[in-house]
């Protein structure tokens, strides 16, 4: 059958099975930074967003995604790249394979939680497994870039 | 030196910089293996025996073949009937020369019964159903312990070869056996107040790096076999391949993309060689990417090991001799089993230096169960812990604290070690790096537990271990520095990033000892067929071997860019110097840029 929506505020269609599942239809459609660590929903590799919600894309049928909005990693690339600088710093992207579904996740949580504590980070972020740093420097990325997010917040608000 | 003091005469090693692939990674640019296989690519699938000993009698492929949309489905008899081994070793390589691409004989559940290659995931899906394949299922050999001159055998056929002394025996379940010892163990052992005997067992476990075993092969211009692949030792899968598919190493060229982690899983070339023996046959570009479940069951896990261990000391608390015999598990293929063994007793009876004796004797067992293979810690792990944990029963049976157990038995700086090889610890901070630990836990304070007053007991414990840098007068790395025009520099390496950021720290190191910045440097790595040889990224050596490969190749280019620059200053080698932008001719005060020389000598 064939499918239409909106993925990275472009309409796009694509020709899709009953039981094809979304992840290897936004790779074919060269959406390149989503990844499969497991098709089996235990890693995290594969979040994207449906209609602005976090969603592991190896376990949405693609059928169901008609009509609706698709945002992967390169539809908010400029934000990304914004907060992989203090993943960066802080050594939090080692291979960099579990990135995008992570990065994916922690700029969902910034929009859905408002100032969260170290415990609520890691209860949201439970779901992202990365095999090489040990969470360590990705909490610590989390928690300097949410200060920084915070400081920009408070400058608008003044000015 | 510590570190802070290191910083200070260094500008650019020891900086906290980011990585130079940062950026890519971090906005999740098409830079992995199936990122930059084409979409055009066969996909390749792997056909697994459900039994875990069993000969294929017939496959019948007539109605898998007839799918649309498939290319070719290969038996063991489209394969070389020459062995080799998966192990990325340097050559002649450890592990035995067992494994074919495609057997007839299945040798544990999972094994590679045929290949099927096809356009699309659903027509490869569907033929591999319809693929027929009789069986006659023998009994298997699973008990690791039963294994050594069992009647049953994993590899009874005839061209198995072990190219090394490592004592292997196809025809009684021997991957490898060996002794080394000194002293009259058994006397020393007698003659001790305290024996500690007892038997450790540690499973085999899984490395679990984030992006699957994954190979995408192609055939260029010059019909020569390209392979992009998500492994730690390129040069030893151009190796390999060439020995699967019997072709010259020179029809071979392996290119290494990002890769999602390794971890040692990538030191065996799971599997390239399935993709490879497609596109050969076909012509066509191929690729193959691991399902998790493949990832977990068909690949190349840590050795399970059950070692004995016999502890001897005195009352006073002075280790007298260590008894080690080593059972390890190869499974059904010999991939890093003769020299994983090696460090279980290697890597954990010198941490015990003033014994008067030692024996440390092993058995590498095929069985019927998926291979082993490197996991970080290459069999040190294993052997640690069970001579660790030895010494802690000897503590607990002494009534002693067991860092004090330890102050008092641990090797120290100028020990000689017999061991290890008989080898001298010229570098050992093994008591101080204690003394550090101790410290930092609050040792003294928590030892042995404390209560901590809400019905929770919390204890404290202690084991040491040793590891190298690298692989003494085996590893190698090289390293190449071309000055471009206009002056910059291309840094080609062999050495495989892995997420371990070589690339960055190597880059680091050149600009160090060039002087120049990181942006003066660009970083290559790994073409086979450009970059310069590098037995690759594992015993944690990359910074120490291929790092020195850096500084030495800095100070021979030095030299070079020196004697150009007084070439064109019309000068002698000996008056002039180079400070990383020009060479000037400390005489006159004359001076060239380098991006002056870099242009003239093109
Ligand atoms: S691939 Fe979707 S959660 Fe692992
Ligand atoms: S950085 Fe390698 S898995 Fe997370």
């Amino acid at each position: 059958m064939e499918i239409q929506f909106t993925l990275n505020k472009k309409q796009v269609t694509a020709e899709v099975g009953a039981d094809t599942v979304l992840l290897g239809v936004l790779r074919d459609l060269g959406c390149k930074s989503v990844k499969c660590g497991c098709e089996t929903t235990n890693c995290g590799l594969c979040t994207v967003w449906i209609d602005g919600k976090s969603r592991l894309s190896c376990s949405v049928l693609a059928a169901g995604i008609d009509g609706h909005e698709v945002t992967t990693l390169e539809g908010v690339e400029e934000e990304a790249a914004e907060f992989g600088r203090f993943l960066a710093a802080e050594g939090g992207e080692q291979c960099g394979f579990c990135s995008p579904g992570f990065i994916m996740n922690v700029l969902a949580m910034k929009r859905e939680l408002e100032d969260p504590d170290l415990e609520e980070i890691k209860e949201y972020l439970a779901g992202n497994l990365c095999r090489c740093t040990g969470y360590m420097s990705q909490l610590r990325a989390i928690q300097k870039y949410m200060t920084v997010q915070k400081e920009k917040t408070g400058k608008e608000a003044q000015a | 030196m510590n570190m802070t003091e290191g910083s200070k005469d260094m500008r650019v090693v020891n900086q906290a910089v980011p990585k130079v692939d940062a950026e890519a990674l971090v906005t999740g640019k098409a830079v992995y293996t199936n990122d930059l296989a084409p979409s055009d690519c066969l996909i390749v699938k792997i056909i697994r025996s459900p039994h875990a000993h069993a000969l294929i009698k017939d496959i019948n492929t007539a109605r898998a073949e007839a799918v649309p949309g498939i290319e070719c489905i290969l038996t063991y008899k489209d394969c070389p009937d020459k062995r080799f081994t998966l192990a990325g070793q340097t050559y002649p390589e450890a592990s035995p020369y067992d494994r074919l691409i495609l057997d007839q004989r299945m040798r544990f559940v999972g094994d590679a019964a045929a290949i099927v290659a096809g356009t699309s995931e659903e027509a490869v899906k569907k033929a591999m159903k319809l693929v027929r394949i009789k069986y006659e299922v023998l009994e298997p050999v699973l008990d690791f312990r039963t294994a050594k001159d069992n009647p049953i055998l994993v590899h009874p056929e005839d061209n198995w070869k072990s190219l090394c002394p490592v004592g292997a025996d196809n025809k009684r379940n021997l991957c490898a056996q060996g002794v080394s010892e000194s002293g009259d163990i058994e006397a020393v052992l007698a003659d001790c107040d305290y024996v500690v005997d007892r038997v450790y067992h540690t499973k085999a476990n899984q490395q679990a790096m984030m992006e699957t075993f994954r190979t995408y092969t192609c055939l260029d211009t010059y019909g020569r076999l390209n392979v992009v692949s998500s492994t730690q030792v390129p040069f030893h899968v151009r190796r390999i391949l060439s020995n699967a598919l019997d072709i010259p190493k020179s029809k071979v060229r392996v290119i290494k993309p990002r890769i999602g982690g390794g971890f040692g899983a990538k030191q065996t070339a799971v599997s390239e060689v399935y993709p490879a023996l497609v596109t050969w046959k076909t012509g066509k570009p191929a690729k193959i990417i691991f399902t998790r479940e493949e990832s977990l069951t068909a690949s190349s896990p840590r050795h399970e090991m059950e070692m004995h261990v016999r502890l001897g000391a005195d009352k006073e608390g002075h280790i007298r001799g260590i008894d080690l015999y080593t059972l390890s598990n190869t499974g059904a293929f010999g991939e890093h089993g003769p020299t994983t063994v090696g460090l279980s007793g290697h890597k954990s009876i010198p941490l015990y230096g003033k014994a008067e004796a030692f024996r440390f004797t092993y058995d590498v067992v095929y069985t019927n169960v998926m291979s082993s293979g490197a996991y970080r810690g290459y069999g040190a792990t294993q052997g640690l812990f069970a001579v660790e944990s030895a010494v802690n029963e000897l503590a607990k049976i002494l009534d002693m604290d067991p860092t004090v157990l330890r102050e008092m038995n641990m090797v120290r700086e100028g020990d000689v070690m017999p061991a290890y090889y008989g080898e001298t610890a010229e570098s050992c901070a093994l008591d101080r790096c204690l003394a550090r630990a101790k410290e930092m836990i609050g040792w003294d304070e928590k030892y042995p537990c404390r209560d901590m007053g809400n019905g929770k007991v919390r204890g404290v414990g202690v084991a040491m271990a040793m590891q190298g840098s690298g692989i003494s007068n085996v590893d190698t790395g090289s390293v190449a520095i071309k000055v471009n025009d206009d002056g910059f520099y291309s840094l080609m390496i062999g050495a495989t990033d892995m997420g371990t950021g070589c690339d960055t720290i190597l880059s680091q190191m050149a600009a160090e000892c060039l002087a120049c910045d990181m942006e003066d440097i660009i970083v290559h790595g790994v073409d086979t067929d450009t970059s310069p040889y590098d037995c690759g990224s594992y015993a944690s050596s990359t910074t120490y071997v291929t790092g020195m490969a850096v500084v030495r190749t800095c100070e021979a280019l030095v030299g070079k860019i020196c004697e150009r620059g007084a070439e064109y200053l019309g000068c002698s080698v000996d008056d002039v110097e180079f400070n990383g932008a020009e060479v000037i001719n400390l005489k006159t005060g004359e001076s060239i840029t380098r991006k002056e020389i870099g242009n003239r000598v093109m």
